[in-house]
Formats: structure tokens, C-alpha cells, sequence
């Protein structure tokens, strides 16, 4: 086998940098939500509550802008096919348990906020991945 | 859909990644469409057969045929 050119190394370099950010900024959010928790609860009639009740949505943004270029210029046709069934995977995933719980929590089960709806769906992409991987590889 | 691409490969004596290089994608797309799990879109399968000068019928055929 030959070295891996450096076309090559330096596009898996980029797609390692990217997967590093996202988990980065997946754990910077639930950071911010603690964060903009706290400072809500401590400040329950300040004018700037919603800047901050929004901050969390900061590297949640930052990441889905930086999936466009990744997605077109750094993934070639089967990488791209990977993560399509991956985010399809973790759209349909999200979208059953959403429905689910919402029903059972007419049954009486604790509601939960749509603040966690991100970590789900980055938690379910991941499997998805893992699962295409499988399947392509 | 099965294809003769590790044959045309090694006759030419080509690593999957001299080949992933010519064709500009990655190794594991090359290793993915050799063991028959991915099956190449019509540009590349294009390219692919433009860069072993042959035909596409010639390279990629349907299961079972």
C-alpha cells in the first residue's frame, strides 16, 4: 500500500478537526443550557432573559454552518451517502421517541424540554454513523 | 451490482489508494465498491471507465448476470 497522499491525509485531518469541533460544541451547549439555567433562575425579571435563554443556540448554529462545506467539499460520494442515512437515521430516531414520550407523558411520565431535543439528535447521528459504517465499509 | 475493478486493479498494479487518488475519492469508497457493499454513482462509474478505457457495461454488471 502505498502512503496516503497528502490530499488525502489532509482531508481526513479536516473531517478529525470537524468531528473534534462537533463534540466540542455539542458539550458547549449543554454547558450554556446549565449556564442560561442558572442565570434565568437568578434573574427572573431581567429585560435580557431571552439573549440568554437563547446563548446555547450559539454553537448549535455554528455547527450546523460549518456541516455545509464539510458535507459538499470535504466527503466524497460514499461519505456523503454515510452521513445522508446517519441524519436521516437520527431525524426519524428523534421524531418516534418525541412522539412516543409525548404520548406516554399523557400517561403521567415527567415532561422534558426541548432544550435536550439537540443532544438527542447529535446522540442518535452518532449511532446512525456507526450504523452506516457498518453497512458501507 | 458486481464489478471486475480489483481485477483491472491489479493488472495494472494499482493500490486501492493509487486508484482512490486518480479517481479523487477516498480509499474506503474504492474498498466499498470492490467488495460490492456501495454501488458508484453514474459519474464516477464514468470515470472509472474512462480511466481503464472501457466500457461501463465492461466493468459493472448486474447481480446475478
Amino acid at each position: 500500500m502505498t502512503p496516503e497522499s497528502t490530499v488525502q491525509a489532509g482531508r481526513r485531518a479536516t473531517m478529525r478537526r470537524f468531528r473534534y469541533g462537533f463534540i466540542i460544541a455539542t458539550l458547549a451547549y449543554v454547558g450554556l443550557v446549565h449556564l442560561s439555567d442558572f442565570v434565568l433562575d437568578a434573574n427572573p425579571g431581567a429585560s435580557w432573559r431571552y439573549a440568554i435563554a437563547v446563548l446555547p443556540a450559539v454553537p448549535v448554529a455554528v455547527c450546523v454552518v460549518a456541516l455545509v462545506p464539510y458535507y459538499h467539499h470535504l466527503l466524497d460520494e460514499l461519505q456523503q451517502r454515510i452521513q445522508l442515512e446517519a441524519i436521516a437515521f437520527a431525524f426519524l430516531g428523534a421524531l418516534i421517541i418525541a412522539f412516543v414520550y409525548g404520548l406516554l407523558e399523557l400517561a403521567g411520565l415527567p415532561g422534558i424540554a426541548w432544550k435536550w431535543a439537540w443532544v438527542l439528535m447529535v446522540a442518535l447521528w452518532v449511532i446512525g454513523d456507526w450504523l452506516a459504517r457498518r453497512r458501507r465499509l | 451490482m458486481k464489478n471486475t475493478l480489483r481485477e483491472l486493479r491489479a493488472e495494472r498494479g494499482w493500490t486501492q489508494a493509487d486508484l482512490s487518488e486518480q479517481l479523487g475519492v477516498s480509499r474506503q469508497t474504492i474498498n466499498a465498491i470492490e467488495t460490492g457493499k456501495y454501488d458508484p454513482s453514474l459519474p464516477l462509474a464514468f470515470r472509472i471507465a474512462a480511466l481503464f478505457g472501457r466500457p461501463i457495461e465492461a466493468i459493472f454488471h448486474p447481480d446475478g448476470s
